[in-house]
């Protein structure tokens, strides 16, 4: 695992109190999507495909919120399904560098289920 | 951006009009007929599930079903054949055919009492064949300086063609047949085609999962609705109607919303009543549509097409 991914197991620890990373949100969505709980199982470079968290269907709905998470459309040249193959890979292509992510993001003390749906 | 796309971006479109769309089936039967299902209750009951109900089914050659429904255009439009400049037709596959090419449209020619006049045909496109259609009528108008293109679309599955598809165990789509025609003009008719773009996004097929067609096809619908709406001047809002395959309605609606379009304004009517007739879907349920809700004069309407790795979008006016 790289550095860009430890920051997702940061992201898992972190304090209700602060901000919830746009990829700690987006790790939410998706255990929610797949009507799981949140037991650790879901790690930052698990295969969301192979692992059945997300199916070809939700794949669309997985593109769109990551699009809402960071505020802009995903540029054509990324769009491709290596690039959504696990979390891990979503930050490193989609939220890579503070700069480039949204100063706040839902609510991490917020209910699962609060998350608008696309 | 390529700068060869950035300057043909740039150029100025000319405009055509459709008028006289018509189209023919020779029947329509429910999909419990279908041999395949009707031997394998659980995937019918899928497909029922998914919204398919039935399927059109042609007795007659994929020449006699152009000709039909070309006569009606024909007749519709108060033209004779020799007011005809030019055909363009379009087939998604040949596979059965038993002779070449060109004696289809020899055929479909003869059918018509057409002769003394080019005739083009469109292929490669398969179910987006009306994209490649639409731009080569356009040039054909503009070029050329035809002012009536009949335009057909005929396709049906014969021989060893598979008409269930039913990938990962999941329903897929059915395939039916049937054939659509219309009239291209340079002025306007009954509507007005406001832009148009096609493109191949290909993938390697060997390796390429489900997944990654997802995502491809995501990307592909957005590049060529982004540039339609763009030629044709008016927002994703302004479109009043969007017509797509008559495909499994789960899927289209994923799409539609990865375009930031509302699942209302997808016309779903023929997923039940005829399936996915290849090239045949976007002008059929135009057809449908308008016939049905008439809709108002300057209603907006989106018609997206894919083929494996071919997207097609156009944007057409009422008038």
């Amino acid at each position: 695992m790289n550095d860009r991914c430890a920051v997702m197991n940061e992201s898992q620890r972190m304090d209700h109190a602060t901000p919830e990373k746009p990829i700690c949100a987006l790790r939410r969505w998706v255990i929610e999507t797949a009507g799981r709980t949140d037991d650790g199982a879901l790690q930052p470079d698990t295969d969301l495909m192979q692992e059945d968290y997300i199916d070809s269907l939700g794949l669309i709905s997985l593109i769109l919120i990551v699009e809402k998470l960071r505020g802009a459309p995903i540029d054509e040249k990324d769009m491709s399904a290596k690039n959504f193959v696990s979390l891990c890979q979503i930050q490193r292509t989609f939220f890579a560098g503070d700069d480039n992510m949204p100063k706040t993001g839902p609510d991490c003390s917020a209910p699962v289920g609060s998350i608008e749906h696309a | 951006m390529h700068e060869a796309t950035t300057a043909a971006a740039a150029v100025c479109k000319p405009t055509i009009g459709i008028r006289g769309v018509e189209y023919y089936f020779d029947e329509i039967v429910p999909i419990d007929t279908l041999p395949r299902f009707a031997a394998n209750p659980e995937m019918l009951e899928k497909f029922k599930r998914a919204g398919y109900q039935s399927v059109s089914v042609s007795h007659v050659s994929i020449t006699e079903q152009a000709i039909l429904s070309a006569r009606k255009t024909l007749a519709g439009s108060s033209l004779a054949a020799a007011d005809i400049d030019a055909v363009v037709i379009g087939m998604s596959e040949l596979r059965d055919w038993s002779s070449y090419p060109e004696v289809a449209s020899t055929q479909i020619m003869l059918g018509l009492g057409l002769k003394d006049i080019p005739v083009v045909g469109v292929t490669l496109a398969g179910c987006a064949n009306y994209g490649s259609a639409l731009r080569m009528v356009r040039n054909m108008i503009a070029v050329d300086g035809y002012r009536n293109v009949l335009v057909i679309e005929t396709n049906q599955v014969r021989g060893e063609t598979e008409r269930i598809y039913s990938a990962t165990g999941n329903p897929g789509f059915i395939l039916g047949d049937g054939a659509v025609s219309f009239l291209a003009t340079p002025a306007n008719g009954d509507f007005k085609v406001l832009g148009m773009e096609q493109i191949v996004k290909p993938l390697d097929g060997a390796t390429a999962d489900v997944d990654a067609y997802v995502v491809n096809n995501i990307s592909g619908f957005r590049h060529v609705t982004e540039r339609a709406l763009a030629q044709a001047g008016v927002s994703c809002e302004q479109v009043d109607k969007v017509f797509l395959h008559n495909i499994r309605f789960a899927a289209l609606s994923g799409f539609l919303s990865a375009l930031n379009l509302p699942r209302a304004k997808l016309f779903t009517d023929n997923i039940a009543r005829t399936s996915h007739v290849w090239g045949g879907d976007n002008l059929i349920g135009l057809y449908d549509y308008c016939a049905s809700a008439n809709p108002p004069a300057g209603s907006i309407f989106l018609m997206l097409c894919q083929a494996d790795f071919y997207y097609s979008a156009v944007v057409c006016q009422k008038l």
